[in-house]
């Protein structure tokens, strides 16, 4: 079982055309860790901003020390599943963090970076972001074929997308080093069940998002091909020799860093495919932000597969028993569980006596939604 | 259907989805444009050299003819009204052409131009999902605004007006509005369009402000967050005024 939940990493940081004619270092830096099982994985991406003095060792500073802080909590993780408290560490480890800056003597503006990462694992996590570069998440569905021998995978299922905050031009964003930067601090619990995430910089966007949703024709190849990998360095490699081709430097001449994990061993299985999936995006983080957005953004779809007539009947006889079967048990333990994003308010917590409204306490249930016939 | 030899494909993404540096010109072209220079040349031939000058610097820049869009609004010249030359125009794919010189300086039309199209620009980019800097529009003029028949608008309501909306639009961080004058120009009248101190053009030295023109946008296209964008120096086109 453990075997099947391990997380699965690729990641490559690639200097920008641009970059490199100005003679600018990469200022990018990722951090990743996974629990001894592989079960819990803590990532991190910090990008520096450009003429900040020590923008590169900021955003080392910053994404080492998220992902130590964050690996200590495993074992809560795994009792408590994400929540409220998840939130509150992230920000207490930011503020330390901050507070480790301004001890080297510096100006802590000299440091600016900005940050995206996430902590996840079997029973559910995080995204947590400051600025630009971007986060996605989504749930793996096994398609069944009565007579297929290749797995089928849809890849991109009730996606969470953590969007770049820019303000309003490309050369201004956000940084954790600023004054306000609690105001700037996004973040969304992810429900149990999430099989891919990816973090990345701006650069790397244009290769994993297309009109608000996850670009499959690079990234369902790229992801076939980690899954087939030998080893981390491979994976490596792959992300690597993609991000690099002259096909994509014309696409930009930014630096790309990008990481993406996957939760699958897919060694089980003899062959797979991966296959179109039909599920919009679901965007999130700046909700409350007026932003301009893209008008698919906010339906999930999903298509049935077609169906032989008489397995149909058979099928909505069914229905209408289960149907009947879960208003008597009672709907309440369905509520706001199928990895709906909460957008959560990053302020700290006031524990207050005033009662919390029901959005903010994520169910955390452990189990897997219903009609999915995939072993986890 | 991906096979697990499929490759990634590039085939679908936007070919050149880079941030884009908006520029607005908004040149006079007006019958004083026509007088002669140390150089021999009429002021608007200098000009029209210029222009040329930074199509190439614009295009021997691998990140500023991918990232730099021009625009150019002619006040004067062949039409009464100020009129919109060159919609905004991806660097690589600019022309320069040749400017006319005639007529009068209906400037604050111009202006009024220049912002609009500003605005129109930002929401094309927001609907495409293409980042962008603070767009400049970069005025240079050489005479005292007029209106569409010739005469005088200084101290007017219309003229203060769009000077007031120039200004406001600047404090609001819409665009940054950088006034230069050419000989002979209303310097006073001009610098009521902008925070940012009105310079004089050596009027034999507009190739050099083109350049510098093409340097600055290169510099704002390759800038990142956090950045305070160091610009050239103005010496190499600037001159001291007496």
């Amino acid at each position: 079982m453990a075997v099947e939940n391990r997380w699965l990493i690729g990641k490559a940081a690639v200097q920008g055309v641009s970059h490199l004619a100005a003679g600018v270092p990469c200022q990018d830096y990722c951090e990743v860790e996974t629990s001894p099982d592989g079960r819990w994985l803590v990532a991190a991406i910090s990008d520096g901003a450009g003429s900040a003095a020590k923008a590169a060792e900021g955003a080392q500073i910053v994404a080492q020390s998220i992902v130590r802080g964050l690996i200590g909590e495993v074992a809560r993780l795994e009792r408590d599943g994400p929540g409220l408290w998840l939130k509150d560490r992230v920000y207490s480890i930011l503020l330390d963090t901050r507070e480790r800056l301004r001890r080297t003597g510096d100006d802590i503006r000299d440091y600016h970076c900005t940050l995206v990462g996430t902590f996840i694992g079997p029973t559910g996590g995080i995204l947590f972001h400051v600025g630009d570069g971007a986060a996605i998440a989504s749930r793996i569905k096994l398609v069944a074929r009565a007579q297929a021998q290749v797995q089928e995978l849809q890849l991109w299922n009730d996606v969470v997308f953590s969007e770049p905050e820019n303000g309003e031009y490309a050369n201004e964003t956000f940084f954790i080093t600023q004054d306000d930067w609690i105001k700037h601090l996004r973040g969304n619990i992810l429900s149990p069940g999430v099989d891919i995430v990816a973090l990345m910089t701006d650069g790397a966007m244009p290769f994993a998002i297309q009109q608000g949703q996850p670009n499959a024709p690079f990234m369902d190849p790229l992801i076939g091909q980690m899954l087939r990998a030998g080893d981390a360095a491979e994976r490596d490699a792959i992300l690597q020799k993609y991000l690099s081709l002259p096909k994509a430097n014309e696409v930009t001449n930014d630096d790309k860093t990008l990481m993406i994990a996957i939760r699958r061993d897919m060694a089980d299985f003899e062959q797979f495919k991966i296959i179109p999936s039909t599920t919009v995006m679901l965007m999130n983080s700046l909700a409350d932000m007026a932003k301009p957005k893209d008008p698919n953004s906010f339906e999930t779809t999903e298509e049935p597969q077609p169906l032989p007539k008489v397995t149909l009947l058979i099928s909505l006889l069914a229905l209408a028993i289960a149907i009947a079967a879960l208003t008597l048990s009672g709907l309440a333990l369905y509520q706001g569980r199928l990895h709906k994003p909460v957008p959560i308010s990053m302020q700290p917590s006031n524990n207050d006596a005033a009662p919390r409204p029901p959005g903010d306490n994520p169910r955390i249930d452990g189990g897997t939604d219903a009609p999915s016939n995939s072993p986890k | 259907m991906i096979a697990p030899d499929d490759e990634p494909t590039y085939a679908n993404l936007k070919s050149n989805p880079n941030q884009r540096t908006p520029c607005v010109l908004v040149v006079d072209s007006s019958g004083s444009m026509s007088m002669p220079t140390p150089s021999n040349l009429t002021r608007i031939e200098e000009l029209n050299r210029g222009l040329k000058a930074f199509e190439e610097a614009l295009k021997s820049s691998d990140v500023a003819s991918t990232r730099v869009q021009v625009a150019i609004v002619c006040v004067g010249g062949a039409a009464p009204e100020a009129d919109l030359m060159m919609d905004f125009t991806d660097a690589h794919d600019f022309e320069a052409f040749d400017f006319i010189a005639g007529g009068f300086t209906p400037l604050g039309r111009g202006l009024e131009l220049a912002l609009n199209l500003v605005e129109q620009q930002k929401t094309a980019y927001k609907s495409h999902g293409v980042n962008y800097t603070r767009p400049w529009i970069l005025v240079i003029s050489d005479g005292e605004p007029t209106d569409n028949s010739g005469k005088l608008v200084r101290g007017t309501q219309a003229w203060r007006t769009i000077a007031s909306q120039c200004r406001e639009a600047e404090l609001a961080r819409h665009c940054t509005i950088y006034p230069i004058c050419v000989g002979g120009a209303d310097s006073a009248t001009l610098q009521e369009i902008s925070t940012t101190p009105i310079r004089l053009v050596d009027q034999t030295k507009f190739l050099e402000l083109f350049v510098w023109l093409s340097n600055s946008m290169e510099a704002i296209s390759r800038s990142a967050p956090g950045d305070t964008v160091q610009l050239p120096s103005t010496s190499p086109w600037e001159a001291v005024k007496l």
